[in-house]
């Protein structure tokens, strides 16, 4: 296989996985920097400036600044942010681990018992309602394994494998038809964990 | 996507996971596995659902292994834990564990084990041709070979207990005794030290050859066959050599799972060094110390026996002696193991597709010979890579000792790492696959049975989701290479008087180690493919 194949192969079907790596990253932040930067913030406000002064000359500057920044503005803001980041926190959290399941319907034509390449790989999302389109131009026998449906396919009719992708994981669909010696593989459905 | 042959790797399984009765669809199948005759898959039987490791958890174990390596080298630039000896528990101090290690409750075990081979051979025999309707393909494949390499690792050495090709044999001798308790069933033929464990090596290829590339593995009748030819080679060189003489040389599963049970838990030990006076084998190691020598555990008076806990890997600490002949056979069984990772791998599709197209098309089965090649090329280059890192370990250590000796001393070091990949690697595949049993303990014959009311239950594919699936693999091949980093460290400072030598001579061992580790880290995530040569 030509290496711009496989990474045709190894792109996502469509953008839900960038979406969850944005929402992976931001609960990483959330998690990690929101506590650190809370802490940084108490140390510079709240400790003795002689402690400061053992991290050097830049950070008593900034507790300068930021001391200087609260005795401005009205003290009220600075409580509700204390109080807002680990709400924000929160909620981020759970927009991280909770994503609506999506119904999802992918069309797939067969043409001589074989896929269009794009089509090789679909990727859904656990929970998902998968709806699977399946048209052909010859008789063939399709079979999702795992799940384990298995339909028969006629020209110019459309059959549909409906389920809903409960469990994650990486489930060849193979072909058996008349005057294949071998079940072939089509193609792959991946459903990825939420 | 035309190949001239297609590989299915699912063909067989699909049947199990389909609803068992349904004669229609099952027709249309068994014709498909008749025809592609069990080119199905890279081990033995079943198929893998995994989803491949996602590229950032990827890179953060990889960091993990690396950064953690220096952690280890930190602790032995300080002081040598593990050197003398490690903390051990007694199990026979307490009544569950005497009771445990009673002679009756071994006795069963070994009657429900010979019992489970004749049955998994006459159903291999007369149960129905089609493979997930048998009991044989999955158990052997499934239960047998990967499960008992778990239970080798993560418990103790079992096979030594279970084996029933040794308790058929010890029945066999209890018949023929004269007098002597200690008498052996045998011809007596004297085992010559230059054989070393060069039998264990030829045929763990030959099985090897058996569970990767032949074409029937997956077959009731093939595996049955197989299973005879295999008790009837095992018998002749007990009967030859000795039992206890053939088991510690020449039988390539108790040589296997011997190595991986170094690992374990758990180990049985003689404290009376006099009992080995009688051992047919030089059972002590270089220490004295008799661990894991059923014939002397058996032997010895019940105050001289312990069966003790002990931590993970500490086994791989001990001070055996190790022949240039176990050092390929350790070195085998590490390759076969990545070898049959690798080739689910789109890189082998690649490599299988390119060497299809050069190969003439004529006479032979072209699959078969590639597969057969990589079969035996990759211990030749993994055996290559580790003498070039011994010699390099060598150098490093200012040259005390030769090549040899430091390959010999540090192959051990290595089981850790491929203990991780291969916990790694089958996690789901046994949590999946090993289901099938279910079914098939009701009707093992494929003929209709329902013994327990089982048969018609269906493996559940959601038992472990991906991400669980990922961070066990992942923190598993971790653990691993930091276990082993730490083995070769105790190593080194035994074969290296000097200290700052020894820590020096680690750090070519470090190269080889992370290596091994990026590579089973690289063949989790790479998706699973089965696709043959394409036209």
């Amino acid at each position: 296989m030509k290496p711009l194949e496989r990474m045709q192969r190894a792109a996502p079907a469509d953008g839900m996985t960038t979406m969850r790596s944005c929402r992976l990253f931001i609960v990483i932040l959330a998690v990690f920097l929101a506590p650190g930067l809370g802490g940084a913030h108490a140390y510079l406000v709240e400790s003795s400036p002689a402690r400061q002064a053992v991290l050097g000359e830049p950070v008593a500057a900034l507790s300068a600044a930021i001391r200087a920044l609260h005795s401005r503005g009205p003290d009220a803001l600075y409580r509700l942010l204390r109080r807002a980041v680990p709400i924000v926190a929160v909620i981020v959290l759970l927009f991280g681990v909770w994503a609506p399941a999506e119904p999802r319907v992918i069309d797939l034509p067969l043409h001589e018992g074989v896929l269009p390449k794009h089509l090789r790989v679909m990727r859904v999302q656990q929970g998902d309602d998968v709806t699977l389109r399946w048209t052909t131009n010859q008789a063939v026998t399709i079979h999702l394994h795992g799940y384990d449906i298995e339909r028969r396919l006629n020209p110019g009719a459309t059959i549909t494998m409906s389920f809903r992708a409960r469990a994650s994981g990486r489930f060849p669909i193979t072909v058996h038809g008349p005057g294949k010696e071998a079940e072939t593989t089509l193609g792959y459905l991946e459903v990825h964990p939420r | 996507m035309n190949g001239p042959r297609r590989r299915f790797r699912g063909g067989l399984t699909q049947l199990g996971v389909r609803q068992p009765r349904r004669s229609s669809t099952a027709a249309v199948a068994v014709g498909a596995v008749l025809a592609t005759a069990g080119r199905a898959q890279a081990h033995g039987f079943g198929q893998r659902y995994d989803l491949p490791v996602p590229l950032w958890l990827w890179v953060t174990g990889a960091a993990a292994a690396v950064v953690l390596s220096f952690a280890v080298i930190g602790v032995f630039v300080r002081g040598t834990p593990g050197l003398h000896g490690y903390p051990r528990l007694n199990l026979l101090r307490w009544p569950i564990g005497r009771f445990l290690a009673h002679r009756a409750v071994r006795l069963t075990v070994k009657v429900v084990a010979v019992a489970l081979l004749v049955l998994i051979v006459a159903t291999g025999l007369l149960g129905h041709v089609n493979p997930t309707r048998n009991l044989a393909p999955t158990a052997v494949w499934v239960l047998w070979w990967v499960g008992f390499a778990y239970v080798s690792a993560l418990l103790g050495n079992l096979w030594t207990l279970v084996n029933p090709w040794k308790s058929l044999f010890e029945g066999v001798e209890t018949l023929f005794r004269r007098g002597d308790p200690d008498d052996e069933f045998t011809l007596g033929v004297p085992y010559a030290p230059w054989l070393g464990a060069w039998p264990g090596v030829v045929l763990f290829l030959a099985f090897s050859w058996g569970e990767l590339v032949f074409s029937g593995r997956a077959f009731p009748r093939q595996l049955a066959l197989m299973i005879v030819v295999y008790s009837l080679i095992t018998w002749t060189g007990m009967f030859c050599f000795g039992r206890t003489v053939w088991l510690r040389h020449g039988d390539p599963f108790a040589l296997a799972f011997r190595v991986l049970a170094r690992f374990a838990p758990t180990e049985l030990r003689v404290t009376d060094p006099s009992v080995c006076e009688a051992c047919p084998v030089e059972c002590r190691d270089r220490d004295g110390e008799c661990v894991d020598c059923e014939d002397c555990f058996a032997r010895a008076p019940a105050p001289r026996r312990e069966w003790n806990v002990r931590p993970f890997g500490m086994g791989l600490l001990r001070n055996e002696e190790i022949s240039a002949s176990m050092v390929v056979f350790v070195v085998l069984l590490l390759s076969t193991v990545t070898f049959d990772g690798f080739t689910a791998t789109p890189l082998w599709a690649d490599l299988e597709s390119a060497m299809f197209a050069v190969l003439p098309a004529q006479g032979v089965d072209r699959l078969a010979v590639i597969e057969t090649m990589g079969l035996l090329v990759f211990p030749i280059l993994f055996l290559a890579v580790y003498h070039f890192f011994a010699g390099q370990v060598a150098t490093a250590g200012g040259r005390q000792r030769s090549t040899g000796a430091v390959a010999n001393a540090f192959v051990v070091s290595l089981v850790p790492i491929a203990i991780a990949y291969h916990l790694a690697h089958y996690f789901t595949y046994l949590l999946i696959q090993g289901q099938l049993v279910i079914p098939l303990a009701s009707d093992p014959f494929g003929v209709g049975w329902d013994l327990f009311g089982t048969a018609a239950s269906v493996p559940e594919i959601g038992i472990v989701g991906a991400r669980f699936a990922w961070y066990t693999a992942v923190i598993a091949i971790v653990l691993g290479h930091i276990v082993a980093v730490y083995v070769a460290h105790v190593i080194a400072l035994r074969a290296f008087q000097d200290r700052r030598r020894a820590l020096r001579s680690q750090y070519p061992m470090l190269v080889l180690m992370v290596s091994y580790t990026m590579v089973s880290l690289w063949i989790i995530a790479q998706p699973i493919v089965e696709t043959g040569p394409k036209g």
